[in-house]
């Protein structure tokens, strides 16, 4: 990913309208701005627009978050629009997931999975990376 | 409360207490504050509550219940078991239900077995909550995964076919969904042959939950219709249900600080009784039926304080603001619920002791029920193993500890009558700035409440981040970050099967009958978003209508929410 250091990273953060508990996307919007930051938020009805939203916004990095297990089912989508559009965006994950699915999203293309506890220096990191 | 002689004795001695501490060597007293952020000292006397009025601290059963509302100890009529369980389809949650009610899971522990009633406390999973049926597109992936999914009386006869319905309490957690399950519960019962009057139910009524976190399906506005809607339908002909919950768990997960959900919570049933006496309730035979459903920290005297302080405010605001006059009007029963925010994923085993310190807590502090959640609620829904951790430990404090022979231990504390005034204190400052800032309503449009969580939930984080805050095992003694424990998970087959039946049970109904009942809801939703408080009452008996033609909760709750919420595009 091509990101200059004199570009400020925009950032979008997503999270399911049916997903719940938004304390940790919150305040990783708080997080990221004081890094520096532009942060987009969304709330998402279905999956299909986050990577319609990540393009008309130009972004460089997508946050998605979940509390639920919908990350089973919109990642890959999200992942799957993305190439289609061929747009190169760095995708990472917070929220509860579960850490055999960890491997898993990695695998698919996820920059990172963080959970409750990460330190969020960690998360600066891998989307500065 | 003490004599002259007390507190000049006291003087005395916390003189000599202070020059022993100043001569000692590294002995300097350290800075310590509570979750809330209340600085505290080392050591409490009664000089820190010499100005307290007796009749505030009271005794157990007596306004202003600072000291809880039994005249008997829990050992007579035991807590109530919050425990919640709900995964897949009712049949996967009534199997793990009957599970854990072979180890002794009831609605109140201790009882005698032939007055025993039993405890549904289930969470609809997020699609069920929201309205969409399982083949709506918003519902991928999502099925049955984190909580009960919910659609047709065909999941209803699943769930309770065999089952002894008067005698089972009924809860159902779906904040912006309780008019559909609930319309659709009554008209199970119905079917079963069971009068009305014989149900037990809490209402979860949480309507207003915008202003704590994002997940709300209505702007203010019109949220605020639904609760007076809720209250008047079951105060007729429903003596067993309490008719809406005052909760602080949500708020504290957001972020709230003890003292902060304290404040918001109050705000937050003053705004309900207000909003009911608008439509033409009386408070006394409202309130006595509100019950709360508070957060637990790990800050153990900072939550008995709060629940004490609560009490006794909840007593003076509706003694002196509403004029009830009904004991039971002042008397807010409350079923805490232990933090899930306070556990971590890093050694998740160590989660069990935080959870029964939270628990024990809630008896310290005579709350009504004890909510011990299972400990692997922070990686993902219970495994039938952490449900049964959970449930034993509700058991073991109950049976094993010798704490409930005896009502409000920590009373006449001079800390914790200290710390409960207090909170108090702190709790109507924040009352007073949000008059000042034009009230409930205002504060809650304009996301004042939001950004005081926010603030609260970051300056937790950070110092946590820091290192300020110890969480053992997490930030400070890690030795292993690897979390090698079992991760339980619902199969996705459920998403499959309950697609192919909410599918057939649309074919077998007959449609032009559902149309025109749901049609009729529409018409009477219309009207509460134009004509209220007129219409307040309207809603309710048309939902049931709906469901005795068959409707799903699906159907029933996108009209609500394409009415007076943001839209929907559900299909079903």
């Amino acid at each position: 990913m091509d990101m200059h250091d004199k570009k400020r990273i925009k950032v979008l953060l997503a999270k399911s309208d049916q997903d719940a508990h938004d304390r940790g996307i919150r305040y990783m919007a708080e997080i990221l701005q004081d890094a520096g930051m532009e942060v987009i938020f969304i709330r998402y009805r279905i999956c299909d627009q986050v990577a319609r939203v990540a393009l008309e916004e130009d972004v460089d990095v997508i946050g998605l978050s979940f509390y639920s297990s919908g990350y089973s089912y919109d990642v890959p989508v999200v992942l799957k629009q993305l190439k289609e559009k061929g747009k190169a965006v760095k995708v990472v994950i917070g929220g509860i997931i579960p850490s055999d699915e960890v491997p898993k999203l990695m695998e698919m293309g996820v920059s990172g999975v963080f959970g409750p506890d990460t330190p969020t220096q960690e998360v600066i990191k891998c989307i500065t990376a | 409360m003490f004599t002259k002689k007390v507190l000049e004795k006291t003087t005395e001695m916390l003189k000599e207490w202070q020059e022993r501490v100043s001569s000692a060597e590294g002995a300097e007293i350290k800075d310590a504050a509570t979750a809330s952020g209340i600085p505290l000292k080392p050591v409490y006397t009664p000089r820190d509550i010499e100005d307290t009025d007796y009749e505030d601290i009271s005794i157990p059963g007596q306004f202003p219940y600072t000291r809880g509302f039994r005249h008997l100890p829990y050992t007579n009529d035991g807590w109530m078991m919050r425990q919640p369980v709900a995964l897949g389809s009712s049949k996967d949650t009534r199997e793990r239900m009957e599970y854990l009610e072979r180890l002794g899971w009831r609605l109140f522990i201790g009882q005698e077995e032939e007055n025993e009633l039993f405890i549904q406390n289930v969470a609809l999973d997020i699609p069920s909550q929201q309205g969409y049926d399982p083949d709506a597109p918003e519902a991928r992936g999502r099925v049955g995964q984190d909580g009960m999914s919910l659609s047709t009386m065909w999941d209803l006869d699943d769930f309770y076919e065999g089952r002894d319905l008067e005698r089972t309490e009924i809860f159902y957690a779906s904040p912006d969904g309780q008019l559909p399950c609930l319309a659709q519960f009554l008209v199970y019962a119905e079917k079963r042959g069971v009068p009305w009057e014989k149900l037990r139910f809490k209402v979860s009524n949480l309507w207003y939950h915008s202003w704590y976190w994002d997940a709300a399906g209505y702007p203010p506005k019109h949220a605020l219709k639904l609760g007076p809607e809720m209250i008047s339908f079951f105060l007729k002909g429903f003596p067993h249900a309490q008719v809406a919950s005052v909760t602080g768990y949500n708020p504290g997960e957001a972020g709230a600080t003890p003292v902060q959900e304290v404040a918001f919570t109050l705000a937050t049933a003053m705004f309900i009784t207000e909003e009911c006496v608008k439509v033409g309730l009386n408070p006394d035979d409202f309130v006595p039926r509100f019950y709360g459903h508070d957060h637990t920290n790990l800050d153990l005297f900072e939550t008995v304080a709060k629940f004490r302080a609560k009490r006794r405010m909840w007593a003076k605001i509706f003694r002196d603001k509403f004029g009830c006059q009904k004991p039971e009007s002042l008397r807010l029963r409350n079923f805490p619920q232990t933090g899930g925010s306070l556990l971590h994923r890093n050694e998740p085993e160590n989660n069990i002791i935080r959870v029964a310190i939270m628990a024990l807590a809630q008896v310290l502090a005579g709350a009504d029920g004890v909510w011990a959640a299972s400990y692997d609620e922070c990686l993902n829904i219970p495994s039938q193993k952490a449900a049964q951790i959970a449930l034993r430990t509700s058991q073991m404090l109950f049976y094993e500890t010798n704490i409930a022979n005896v009502i409000d231990p920590l009373g006449g504390s001079y800390y914790v009558e200290w710390m409960t005034n207090r909170v108090e204190g702190e709790a109507q400052k924040l009352l007073d700035e949000i008059e000042k800032r034009g009230g409930y309503l205002k504060c809650w449009e304009s996301g004042w409440f939001r950004s005081q969580l926010s603030k609260e939930a970051r300056r937790w984080q950070e110092s946590i981040e820091k290192g300020e805050r110890v969480v053992v095992g997490v930030n400070k003694f890690v030795v292993d970050e690897e979390d090698h424990s079992p991760m339980f998970r619902v199969s996705q087959d459920v998403e499959k099967e309950r697609i192919e039946r909410v599918i057939a049970f649309r074919a077998q109904r007959d449609n032009e009958k559902t149309t025109a009942a749901l049609d009729a809801l529409r018409a009477a939703v219309e009207r509460m978003k134009n004509e209220w408080p007129e219409s307040c009452g309207q809603v309710m008996p048309v939902m049931v209508d709906a469901f005795r033609a068959q409707c799903t909760i699906g159907e029933a709750q996108g009209i609500l929410k394409d009415v007076l919420g943001y839209g929907y595009t559900g299909h079903g």
